[in-house]
């Protein structure tokens, strides 16, 4: 027989447990606090030059200097990635599906996008100018090849996983062609897409970085290019930070809607 | 009691062969078949691993497709996949992006009943399954047993001629497997339904059939069909009954007379 425990339950035990409860998201902080902690120290203390690193506190001073112009340099960014992640992902998506359900087609355009998917996208900006302009269009048709790769490769290999049982149990309760593709298909897919989209999404912002270094009147990479044209470190780095919060923000409003669609996926450790 | 004799035929399968091209040659999976599935009876197939026995089911099924022979669901040939044929599958089925009710509303849904339709064949067949109060979980917060319920309850609803299964149980642990196997019988003694279900468990077969038609093996084919004399409704104490041990211990000569040799 087990013996009941009989210890009391102090005030000990409660901030015990109230620190073991919390600690891991504790920790979470913990190595945040210490890189932004040693980038105020040492900024601050004058050891590294503001040309170098300037202090969080000139950064913020100088988002602020320039807060009239930030919209449009925001707006003008986050139109082109999420315009080119959302067609490129799309048209990966549309051709992933059939590429990976048809044997045929599998056979045809499988070497196609095996050709094409060790292609860096940044080593196509000179030839994308070169067809498209120097504009906006080029940049859109940049971001879209990226994530089109991406989502085509992730796509094809997300259908061939697809358990067959699912599509026997579907025929044999009568559904037939587009009716297959639509409730197991797609539902089926999505788990395996959606970190596809995912890292799609993080890696526009890249690419629309790389291709606004090409030449733009704003965006992301415009305040980063101004900022060392000008020896105006503290604005290079507002354009690297807008880039990074805005990306988390995307990942977050994604992830969001991925917990969304795949609310019945069974998890490991449930 | 059997309701086998005099009765007419449902499914008739013909000089049913299945052949695999290997690297070793050809095998045959199971060689000329002939078979008889009788309107309402519940019909055990029950042989060796690797007889061929889930061949013949998934060939009915359309999943797969003989290499010679044919089969017949009321003289009508079949060469596919058909909401005639009911499938409850070996593994667990129900799609996982689904909920209970949609999962059981499947099949009607394909044929484009209206939603007052299928909620009604849907609150039918959930409560038929013992499924009430879950119909909104999706299959991963079901256990296992409770997702056998699902794919019987979908394949019940969606109203086929004749439900083929394939060792539905086989996953389960034995506890669960037999009441499960209580309730299919209540639920076959409801519905009025051929069954036709493929087995290795000699106990299931002869508590569950009417007719037990026996698989061995070089050649893959059937040698023997037994009808079972249990009454009905049959009840768990069947299974401790001295008749009932006897006639497992037959089925199992039967099959060990043909196996023998391949151990």
């Amino acid at each position: 027989m087990i013996p009941a425990r009989t210890d009391k339950i102090g005030w000990f035990h409660i901030v015990k447990g109230w620190i073991i409860e919390r600690s891991g998201r504790l920790l979470n902080f913990l190595g945040l606090v210490i890189i932004f902690g040693l980038w105020f120290w040492l900024s601050n203390t004058g050891w590294v030059p503001p040309l170098y690193l300037p202090s969080p506190q000139a950064v913020y001073r100088c988002f602020i200097q320039y807060s009239a112009d930030m919209p449009m340099h925001i707006a003008d960014s986050m139109y082109r990635i999420i315009v080119g992640f959302a067609i490129g992902s799309a048209l990966g998506i549309l051709m992933g599906l059939p590429i990976g359900w048809s044997k045929v087609l599998g056979r045809i355009f499988e070497p196609v996008v095996e050709f094409i998917r060790p292609m860096p996208p940044l080593a196509l900006i000179p030839l994308f100018i070169l067809w498209f302009g120097i504009g906006n269009s080029s940049k859109l048709i940049l971001i879209s090849f990226g994530c089109w790769v991406i989502l085509v490769v992730n796509t094809i290999e997300s259908v061939r996983n697809i358990d067959p049982l699912y599509i026997n149990a579907a025929r044999s309760l009568g559904a037939k062609g587009f009716q297959i593709f639509r409730t197991v298909l797609i539902p089926a897919i999505i788990p395996g897409i959606m970190g596809g989209i995912r890292v799609a999404a993080a890696t526009s912002f890249g690419m629309n970085v790389a291709a606004e270094f090409m030449g733009t009147r704003a965006g992301f990479g415009y305040l980063i290019i101004e900022g060392r044209r000008f020896v105006m470190t503290d604005l290079l780095l507002v354009g690297v930070f807008l880039i990074t919060i805005f990306s988390i923000l995307v990942n977050w409003l994604l992830k969001l809607t991925e917990s969304h669609f795949t609310r019945w996926v069974p998890r490991k450790d449930l | 009691m059997g309701n086998t004799g005099g009765q007419e035929v449902l499914l008739t399968v013909e000089n049913l062969t299945k052949e695999f091209l290997t690297t070793h040659g050809i095998i045959e999976a199971i060689k000329d078949v002939n078979l008889r599935i009788y309107k309402s009876e519940l019909a055990c197939v029950i042989g060796p691993s690797g007889c061929g026995k889930s061949t013949i089911l998934s060939m009915i099924g359309g999943i797969s497709k003989p290499t010679s022979g044919k089969i017949l669901l009321e003289g009508k040939r079949l060469t596919g996949p058909s909401p005639d044929i009911g499938i409850v599958f070996q593994k667990y089925a129900a799609f996982p992006w689904m909920t209970v009710e949609q999962n059981v509303e499947y099949g009607p849904r394909m044929r484009g009943l209206s939603k007052s339709e299928r909620r009604a064949i849907t609150e039918k067949y959930v409560g038929l399954v013992n499924l009430k109060g879950y119909e909104h979980l999706y299959p991963k917060e079901l256990s296992g047993g409770m997702s056998k319920r699902v794919d019987i309850a979908r394949a019940y609803a969606n109203n086929p001629r004749i439900l083929l299964m394939d060792e539905p149980f086989g996953a389960l642990d034995d506890l669960t497997k037999k009441k499960m196997q209580e309730e299919l019988l209540k639920i076959w003694s409801l519905e009025n339904k051929t069954i036709f279900f493929v087995t290795h468990d000699l106990e299931e077969a002869a508590f569950l059939a009417d007719r037990v038609i026996i698989m061995g093996r070089n050649p893959n084919t059937i040698i023997k069909d037994v009808p079972v004399e249990f009454g009905r409704p049959r009840q768990a104490e069947l299974r401790t009954k001295p008749e009932f041990v006897a006639f497992k211990k037959y089925l199992s000569e039967v099959m060990g007379n043909d196996t023998g040799e391949n151990g």
